[in-house]
């Protein structure tokens, strides 16, 4: 059994790790004055509710399968390609607040999202993973390098053959990402009109293929790992050294997947709103007309979480905004996620939906007009979860706002 | 129709599964060292009416029934003692149903978290005194109150859950539902105080470690929580046993909680403390080698609390060696403790330092104020006596911690720190029980018993045979075939 379960085998240690005193099923940390103590774990609160659909369970999965308790089966996997993979366990299982007090289980189990990921990727191995949805989905990509059922040749429709951003030269390649390429392409544009305006030297590249997150997110690592080899090989010749992403996923792939997979990466990944808000910083970009009406901001888990941005979008906000701008009560480390991420949008559409409006509520609860984010992935989550719930409040890419704004 | 079709007519098949896959995550509680057994059906019922069915199905099929919270047994507690075992996770039925301000109660479904229920009462500028146990982030209500449970806060001040419990519904094993506390009358509809109409029959429910019934509804005092608080972290270098046990006792003589404000009062004996510095938990305490106590009181006026702040300073002062704070900085841990939910958490970082080749089996016990220092020292002895026994099941004994009750005695978090090493597991499992028996010669209370606390206890005969008979015919009423927790108390 452990020769089939080979990555988790060498996680033992890790797994073992988990004394299995359940924060993770229910509380997120903050203060007396404050707290926030809700159901973190969208898996166990939108899901059945059982212990293997929030991290303690999954570690007792693990381990009863490499104790040959069970067997690994599609069942099992569908219940674990249920996690969305926002880390929010990993962030409740450090439960020191006190900088003073540092030891604690994440040190000894490190990183949850990447054993998740591993189990994944091990159940992929013993032929009971992914899920029939993403066979067919990455069967898609094989052929047309895209998770959308899109071909590739249109990948950058969008946008006028003769564009001067789809020449060689420039500082940054702009990684559109599929989303962003084939679902919300006015994000992409949007970038490109500001980027233009202050005179960014920005290239493109139509050979650019999906990131591979999706790959990665569901233990597909073949796959991933192509998609990273060949989008490392059109980087080194594109010839630039600085990476531009707008899609959280994208630039989490990109800033912390591709180092492990690619032993020479040497680019520097940054997100678009990284780059916007030292814009705003140094007044190369100039705020004219303030937007009006409360804004709220959702933290993508790709790239608050995972990759620990929380200041570049707040900086923005306070530069563009007229009236308030009001945090929901779960923000930055502690932020709910939308319910898109680890391949859940595309495995259970519904349940990713009723996840978002969850977050959609959350986000009334602030009185805002505009709930923005960074990520186009959970923009579309959201976007569709405002229909489900029939809400009113504007859902936004921060760039959008950006754009109006200068 | 089958047992498992019965149950899914009651919860759909969203709330019920008999697949090894997901049955088998509820094979532990936090113990990894007695037997881990999955059970045949997990199921997850929403309301008393759900439970009641389910009990009926599994009376009818004369199936075990075990009843778990937030699955936070340290002593088997939580898991299924024989493998045909209907598992009934109770933390679907997570509602507040009702927060009567008037009459400061709050009523909740036992399936609900100690921190879950807190959050929406600190909003309220209320708490409910006893936080619950250490594990208050996800242990249920049902099962504090099903353990006489501490540590997850105020027991100085509040003492055990259970003495704050003002009403009770219980299922029993009949199926039937009964509701203790004032709503023992019909014509009563908000439970507001415990006693009354007769004898204290709630009580057959607390503490009885899942065995009288299944707790669905449940009905706590809740308390408004003061504005002001403060707390000092002094150390003590040698002799901390028998200091800190004359710093609890002058406290006392001066009023303890009622006059002092004292919300929690912890002492680290010094191997414990040596555990924490050694492995870096607490920088700030740097090498410090004796005994660490802490206290933390409340106010709801400031004045008094810096009345009370200089009282309580004055005589920790007069024993200690030397202040570690005042600041978190400077190894005061108590605006942690207090302010940030260090109180849910304090346990759980001590847990985490176990890493993946150690755990803990836990001899909790509850020890009058008057013997504290001697059963510190009687720990120490005992551990000394089965030094070759520990070193070959490459096992630890010891006291994590004492924290203060709010009247005469305390908590002892002791136990053994044992290697999860397959081929140990049993002679550990000799160990821990040899140290549950001898605390119970040493007259101290178990509260916590779970699977093996509770066989101790009838094995050692510890039970008076007409106590036992007692207990056995109570069990015996309320559910007369058994069904719920079997083998717990070896019913």
């Amino acid at each position: 059994m452990t020769e089939k379960l080979k990555r988790l085998s060498q996680l033992e240690e890790r797994i073992l790790s988990c004394i299995g005193v359940g924060d993770c099923r229910n509380a997120l940390k903050g203060p007396y004055s404050k707290p926030i103590l809700e159901l973190s774990c969208p898996n166990m609160e939108h899901g059945s509710g059982f212990e293997v659909n929030f991290a303690r369970g999954r570690f007792s999965l693990a381990r009863a399968l490499l104790d040959g308790r069970i067997q690994p089966s599609e069942g099992l996997a569908e219940e674990v390609y249920q996690c969305t993979l926002c880390g929010s366990c990993r962030q409740v299982c450090n439960n020191c607040a006190n900088p003073d007090l540092i030891v604690n289980a994440r040190e000894n189990i490190e990183d949850h999202i990447d054993i998740w990921e591993q189990f994944r990727a091990d159940l992929v191995d013993a032929g009971v993973a992914p899920l029939p949805k993403h066979k067919k989905m990455f069967s898609h990509q094989e052929e047309e390098h895209n998770p959308y059922f899109e071909k590739h040749s249109e990948r950058l429709n969008w946008i006028p053959k003769d564009s001067k951003f789809l020449k060689p030269g420039g500082e940054y390649l702009f990684f559109v990402g599929c989303t962003s390429a084939y679902r919300l392409n006015d994000i992409s544009r949007t970038f490109l009109e500001i980027a233009d305006q202050v005179d960014l030297k920005i290239t493109m590249s139509p050979d650019e293929w999906c990131c591979g997150s999706v790959n990665f997110r569901t233990g597909v690592e073949k796959l991933g790992n192509e998609t990273a080899q060949h989008n490392f090989e059109i980087f080194k010749t594109v010839g630039i050294k600085k990476i531009i992403a707008t899609c959280a996923g994208c630039y989490r792939t990109l800033k912390i997947d591709y180092p492990k997979w690619l032993d020479d990466w040497d680019f520097e990944v940054l997100h678009s709103i990284e780059v916007i808000d030292e814009l705003i910083q140094n007044k190369k970009i100039k705020i004219k007309n303030k937007i009006p009406g409360i804004i709220t901001y959702h933290d993508p888990c790709h790239l608050g979480r995972h990759a620990e941005i929380y200041d570049a979008p707040r900086n923005v906000i306070e530069a563009i905004k007229q009236d308030d701008f009001v945090e929901m009560r779960r923000n930055k480390e502690n932020a709910y996620c939308c319910g898109a991420g680890g391949g859940v949008k595309s495995g259970f559409p519904e349940f990713a939906v009723e996840i978002a409006v969850e977050r959609i509520k959350e986000a009334e609860e602030t009185g805002a007009e505009w709930l923005t984010s960074t990520c186009p992935f959970c923009l579309i989550n959201l976007k569709d979860a405002v229909k489900e719930a029939n809400s009113k409040i504007k859902v936004v890419d921060l760039l959008e706002l950006v754009k109006n704004a200068i | 129709m089958a047992l498992y079709d019965e149950l899914v007519k009651i919860v759909g098949n969203k709330y019920c599964t008999d697949k090894d896959y997901i049955c088998v995550a509820y094979s532990r509680g936090i113990d990894p060292c007695l037997p881990e057994i999955t059970p045949q059906i997990v199921i997850r019922p929403e309301s008393t009416e759900q439970v009641a069915e389910i009990i009926k199905i599994a009376n009818k099929y004369k199936t075990p029934v075990l009843p778990r919270g937030g699955g936070c047994g340290l002593m088997g507690g939580s898991k299924p003692i024989s493998e045909e075992t209907i598992l009934l996770d109770l933390t679907r039925m997570d509602k507040i149903l009702d927060i009567d301000e008037e009459n400061h109660a709050v009523t909740v479904q036992c399936g609900i978290s100690w921190s879950r229920l807190n959050a929406v009462l600190f909003d309220k500028g209320y708490y409910t005194g006893n936080m619950g146990p250490g594990s208050g982030l996800t242990a249920s209500i049902g099962g504090g109150l099903s353990h006489h449970s501490g540590g997850g806060g105020g027991c100085a001040k509040y003492g055990k859950c259970t003495e704050h419990c003002i009403g009770l519904e219980v299922v029993l094993g009949t199926g039937d539902v009964i509701t203790l506390g004032s709503q023992e009358s019909k014509f009563i509809d908000n439970p507001f105080i415990r006693y009354g109409f007769g004898p204290d029959l709630m009580g057959i429910f607390l503490g009885d470690n899942g065995t009288m019934g299944v707790k669905t509804e449940a009905t706590l005092n809740m308390y408004r929580k003061p504005p002001y608080y403060s707390g000092k972290t002094f150390y003590i270098e040698d002799g901390s046993y028998e200091k800190s046990q004359q710093i609890v006792l002058e406290m006392m003589r001066l009023g303890w909680s009622k006059e002092l404000g004292i919300y929690d009062f912890f002492f680290y004996p010094p191997p414990s403390v040596m555990g924490i510095t050694t492995d870096g938990l607490i920088e700030s305490w740097g090498d410090i080698k004796g005994g660490v106590f802490f206290y933390v009181h409340e106010a709801f006026d400031e004045q008094v609390l810096n009345r009370t702040s200089e009282v309580l300073e004055k005589i920790s002062k007069k024993y200690s060696t030397r202040e570690l704070g005042p600041s978190p900085e400077k190894g005061n841990i108590t605006d942690w403790f207090y302010a940030e939910q260090g109180h849910w958490q304090i346990f759980h970082n001590l847990f985490s330092l176990m890493g993946p080749d150690y755990f803990v089996a836990t001899t909790e016990f509850i020890c009058p104020i008057s013997r504290y220092p001697e059963m510190l020292h009687k720990l120490d002895k005992w551990e000394e006596d089965h030094h070759e026994e520990l070193f070959d099941a490459e096992a630890e004994s010891g006291v994590g911690h004492v924290y203060m009750l709010n009247h005469n005695c305390c908590y002892f978090g002791s136990g053994i720190n044992a290697t999860t090493d397959s081929d140990l597991k049993e002679d550990v499992i000799k160990l821990w029980k040899e140290q549950l028996q001898f605390l119970l010669k040493e007259k101290m209370v178990l509260y916590m018993c779970g699977q093996i606390g509770s066989h101790v206890i009838v094995d050692s005969r510890a039970y008076s045979d007409t106590f036992y008979n007692f207990f056995k015919n109570i069990k015996n009423v309320v559910d007369p075939n058994g069904i719920i927790s079997p083998g717990k108390f070896r019913f």
